[in-house]
């Protein structure tokens, strides 16, 4: 196709991602047009067997395998996401979903991801087989701008020591081995913190409320908290109240593309007189902070 | 140069099928250029047709020809094919003061025949003639796997690629060579 590059342009507008991608496999020249299309309206989603490419019209471009008689995608999908990233040029994912089935290709991919310095929106971890330092390296260098879901119930060592320094605005833990230690660092990044399934104690909580009170905790950015643990449940006094803690305050909040809201809150002040409202119901222990 | 004045088709040279002048034609009577191909045959094609052409439109605007001063100086655009510019014409001839439709399907269907279109129409910058081709050249692969777009788009494989730029480089560099043996010869 010996035509002017801003000819060639104009008809990359007009294919789609597949096209593009079937374009791009012809020859290097032919992958270099292939590169001209635009993809600015279209997000890359990367799941546990399929890679998705997004148009703003609900269209979705799935390069996706045969479930039925699947490839080994531990092999096939890494070479596969190298080529979308280079075809389009992509140096973002909107959603990287791990699948709970295999470490082996989310610990591959996250490597093309870190290796390319691309930012992912939202990572949804569901693996249930971890390998941990592995997991702590690539967790330390994920660029991850929006939400972290960990949902594992895989059982953490206590060597493991990862803790978030690399913050997306939303932190959504649902694993025991996130405890205070970790808190108290993801509070210094993240905008909303989530976590059920903890190990949280009420000394826990005693013990970080106390932080915030006397204005210990410096550089906080986090405006919303919640814990679900099973420890919570019982009459043990938070900040010397025995549950339930409720109040008669509504407040809400919201912050970058995260928004939080307790009803019938209770309100707490720091030394310095910053406010914050707090609920413990059961096994759930919420604070929004002023 | 020896001209044909024609109009939008060779068939019928005598008149070009621009809009008839009639009682009702505009008080301003309206301008004519002139425009030949490769094959030196002249068109007769009025300034509200070449107005879709930016680059003869920016050539015309500031020259306020007299007809005669027209037809004496030809548009010559010798890198076109005498029947590419025809179908130009044609086309401008078509749209001439309408609104251009979403669709074009008088495009030609003859693939070699549509790039030649493609390049003319990029080369005189006839912007929505232009989105059309680029559509069409487009829908000739839809649904193809890239073995068929290969075929159909006539693109060469990387080791043809590679071997087309050996070659090009072993010419460029007995060209120099002659060149400097040339200079030499001059020198002495």
């Amino acid at each position: 196709m010996r035509l002017p590059r801003i000819v060639q342009k104009e008809i990359m507008e007009n294919l789609d991602p597949f096209e593009i991608f079937d374009l791009s496999e012809c020859s290097k020249r032919a992958r270099s047009v292939a590169r001209l299309k635009n993809m600015k309206e279209f997000r890359l989603e990367i799941h546990e067997n399929s890679i998705d490419i997004c148009g703003t019209n609900l269209e979705t471009f799935a390069f996706a395998f045969d479930e039925a008689m699947p490839p080994n995608l531990d092999e096939v999908m890494p070479p596969l996401l190298e080529k979308i990233l280079d075809v389009f040029g992509y140096s973002q994912v909107r959603d990287f979903s791990s699948g709970d089935k295999s470490f082996k290709l989310f610990a591959s991919i996250s490597e093309i991801l870190i290796q390319r310095k691309c930012k992912i929106g939202t990572l949804y971890f569901t693996v249930e087989n971890v390998e941990e330092k592995q997991l702590k390296h690539i967790l330390d260098n994920l660029n991850i701008s929006d939400f972290f879901f960990l949902d594992t119930n895989f059982q953490f060592s206590p060597n493991f020591d990862y803790k978030p320094i690399r913050f997306p605005e939303l932190l959504c833990i649902a694993n025991s081995w996130f405890g205070l230690d970790q808190l108290l660092t993801a509070v210094k990044g993240c905008l909303e913190v989530e976590i059920t399934n903890s190990s949280f104690t009420i000394r826990d909580l005693n013990e970080f409320l106390g932080k915030w009170m006397a204005e210990e905790i410096q550089n906080m950015t986090a405006f919303s908290i919640s814990i679900s643990s099973d420890d919570f449940l019982g009459d043990s006094p938070v900040l010397g109240m025995t549950p339930p803690i409720m109040g008669r305050l509504a407040w809400q909040r919201r912050g970058g593309i995260v928004g939080a809201c307790i009803r019938y809150g209770h309100l707490i002040k720091s030394i310095n007189g910053q406010e914050a409202v707090i609920q413990l119901i059961r096994d759930r222990f919420s604070v929004l902070f002023g | 140069m020896s001209s044909t004045e024609q109009g939008t088709s060779s068939a019928a040279p005598a008149e070009p099928t621009t809009a008839p002048e009639s009682a009702a034609a505009p008080e301003v009577p309206e301008s004519f250029y002139y425009v030949h191909g490769k094959d030196k045959v002249v068109h007769k094609v009025s300034a509200g047709a070449l107005q879709h052409s930016a680059l003869i439109h920016g050539m015309i605007s500031n020259l306020g020809y007299t007809e005669e001063q027209a037809k004496a100086n030809p548009f010559p655009f010798e890198n076109i094919d005498g029947d590419i510019l025809q179908m130009v014409v044609d086309w401008c001839n078509q749209h001439k003061g309408k609104p251009t439709p979403p669709e074009d399907t008088n495009l030609p269907k003859q693939k070699e025949k549509l790039f030649d279109l493609v390049l003319a129409v990029n080369y005189l910058e006839i912007k929505e003639l232009l989105t059309y081709c680029c559509k069409q050249v487009a829908m000739m692969v839809k649904g193809k796997s890239p073995e068929e777009i290969r075929e159909i788009w006539m693109i060469p494989t990387d080791a043809e690629d590679e071997a087309a730029e050996k070659e090009a480089k072993k010419r460029a560099g007995k060209e120099a060579a002659g060149e400097t043996a040339a200079a030499a010869g001059d020198a002495k």
